[in-house]
């Protein structure tokens, strides 16, 4: 179910429920690309809607689309994260790490392999570059809502994104293969 | 720049096609040549990033989250219950709340705090305001036949709240739940019987088809004969809603019985044996009237469950005729279109007030017997209600001659 606009004006327990159906996913994938981390990804994407039942009241007074209010909760659950991390180190068993140990497919293997290398060169871009990327790609969501979430127009977005796909590309030097026709995987759309 | 600005443009385009529309980027690239290069490097970067991170999630973790997210909004709910503050005494505020309460409800702004107060239990400060909202459902009650239905809620509204007081050591609430229910028994039981009695005394004169019975209902109560889902007629609304009263009755004397236990000896628990006992004599009073109606049901010869099926009621049988005087007129719209205009009238015989929606598909406007406008209408216009077996209200005649102000089965 997508909430119609005035629902989106004034969520109740029962939107949070529907958005959650629709968002979870590109919200536990939004933060894995922060992150780097699948486990994460899923664990704050739970964490978020905790969070904005938690806190309705402050999204009724801000006014802004309730996608790219989640996308705030899930923004600053990652910024805590890593500032929890920076004061208390803690050894992460990376997913990389699990991945000898795990049933998982070679297709699976393969995938946490990418996202792995992606994440890396990622780290290389400053932090406005990862999170329009995130959003964008990981997120699904539109320039529109990416700027509702890091408080730029749209128009900025665009251009944060334009420097940001430049800069990553470069990263993937010339071995990277160009997607040609084939579009993505099922899994990236969906919007 | 302004180049550069266009190619943002023309970059983002691309990127919603591919990624929401699932084009190709060889397809989004053909269409601005100019940019071809540029535009395949950043497209091929982004669609590796939206790729690195496609995953499905664990669905045993998404699952837990989403009981974590019932779990939030059930916390969040007991939470905004920080007005739960427990009288002091019982009768130390008592003023202060009974204008609290007038205030909420009369003031008629208040839907937020009276849907708040409906999870209230006695002893809590808008237990009163949800009681007083009850009172104000019953008074806008329009037929008989829902305000049964709705003091049967209201009895098993106000059974489980005696079952939380008596569990938690709250006696000084019993007697006023047990005056509360035997005032809804009562009352409801009076209401029910009253057309079934009237079947009954009417015999033979049966002109009811008889129907095509089920062997339960959606509840799975035994269905007596003459009893159908589908399209029943009013007389078989009214058995069915003694036989669900019956059966509610009874269940009410099992929970009843079980909280005699909880309470010491006195008042609390001697009030708790009498409902119990007036639940008992409610139950076989109806059972009694059930086992008549089901004798007047049937035709000799005929077995019952294998009649003829129920042609759908025609809508004037089971409709009543409510004498009313138009007191307001409100033309509901909703910025741009016209949706429709709600009629508040007054009841002549009881000065209950009541809300004639006329929509396309709701209340029927007819003036000397043909459809009417809305021009027609007048304040203080003497009309017609027509009601339906539900309570739904059919239409609204105006210029005739009402009939008596009592209310008269057609």
């Amino acid at each position: 179910m997508r909430p119609t606009g005035s629902d989106r004006a004034r969520p109740d327990a029962q939107i949070l429920t529907g958005l959650y159906e629709e968002l979870y996913d590109r919200i536990a994938r939004y933060v894995t690309a922060r992150t780097g981390s699948r486990d994460l990804g899923e664990d704050l994407a739970a964490e978020v809607f905790v969070r904005a039942v938690e806190s309705i009241g402050s999204f009724r007074a801000r006014g802004v689309p309730i996608e790219a209010w989640l996308f705030r909760i899930a923004h600053n659950l990652v910024v805590d994260h890593y500032r929890r991390s920076a004061r208390r180190p803690a050894v992460v068993l990376d997913d990389a790490m699990q991945i000898a140990g795990s049933a998982d497919t070679a297709a699976e293997v393969e995938q946490r392999l990418a996202m792995e290398r992606v994440r890396q060169m990622m780290e290389h871009l400053n932090p406005a570059q990862q999170e329009v990327i995130s959003l964008r790609f990981s997120g699904e969501l539109s320039a529109e809502e990416a700027g509702a979430v890091m408080g730029r127009t749209a128009g900025a977005i665009r251009e944060l994104q334009r420097t940001a796909l430049k800069a990553l590309r470069a990263l993937m030097g010339p071995e990277a293969a160009h997607p040609g026709a084939a579009g993505p995987s099922q899994d990236v759309g969906g919007r | 720049m302004t180049e550069r600005r266009s190619f943002a443009e023309i970059l983002d385009e691309c990127i919603d096609r591919v990624l929401t529309r699932g084009e190709s980027v060889d397809a989004c690239v053909r269409d601005f040549p100019e940019h071809a290069d540029e535009l395949r490097d950043a497209l091929s970067a982004g669609v590796a990033a939206a790729q690195a991170f496609a995953f499905l999630p664990d669905q045993d973790r998404k699952r837990a989250a989403r009981l974590r997210l019932h779990e939030a909004i059930g916390r969040k709910r007991s939470r905004r219950s920080w007005w739960r503050l427990p009288l002091a005494g019982a009768g130390a505020p008592r003023l202060a709340t009974i204008a609290l309460v007038a205030l909420l409800v009369v003031a008629g702004s208040s839907t937020g705090t009276v849907l708040a107060a409906q999870d209230s239990t006695p002893g809590e400060l808008l237990y009163p305001v949800m009681r007083a909202s009850e009172r104000v459902q019953l008074a806008f009650t329009v037929t008989d036949e829902r305000e049964s239905d709705l003091r049967a809620r209201l009895m098993d509204r106000r059974i489980r709240e005696l079952e939380y007081v008596t569990s938690t050591g709250r006696e000084r609430f019993v007697a006023d739940l047990v005056a509360q229910i035997e005032r809804h028994r009562a009352r409801a039981q009076g209401l029910a019987v009253g057309p079934v009695r009237s079947i009954v005394e009417a015999l033979p004169a049966l002109d009811d088809p008889q129907p095509t019975a089920e062997p339960a209902d959606a509840r799975g109560t035994p269905v007596r004969p003459g009893l159908t889902p589908g399209s029943p007629s009013r007389r078989e609304v009214s058995v069915r809603r003694v036989v669900l009263l019956s059966g509610l009755m009874e269940a009410f004397r099992q929970r009843i019985a079980s909280f005699e236990s909880r309470v010491g000896e006195g008042p609390s628990r001697r009030g708790l044996q009498q409902l119990r006992e007036a639940m008992e004599r409610g139950h076989q009073g109806l059972e009694e009237l059930l086992e008549r109606a089901d004798s007047a049901y049937q035709v000799p010869g005929t077995d019952a469950r294998q009649g003829p099926s129920v042609p759908d009621a025609p809508t004037d049988v089971g409709t009543v005729r409510v004498s009313v005087r138009i007191e307001g007129i409100n033309v509901v719209h909703d910025g741009r279109n016209l949706l429709g205009v709600d009629v508040r009238v007054t009841a002549d015989e009881d000065g209950t007030t009541h809300v004639a929606h006329l929509t396309r598909r709701g209340t029927k406007l007819v003036v000397d017997g043909r459809p009417g406008s809305i021009k027609q209408l007048r304040l203080d216009q003497a009309a017609v209600l027509i009601v339906g077996p539900t309570g739904e209200i059919l239409e609204l005649r105006i210029g005739q001659a009402p009939p008596d102000a009592e209310r008269v089965r057609e």
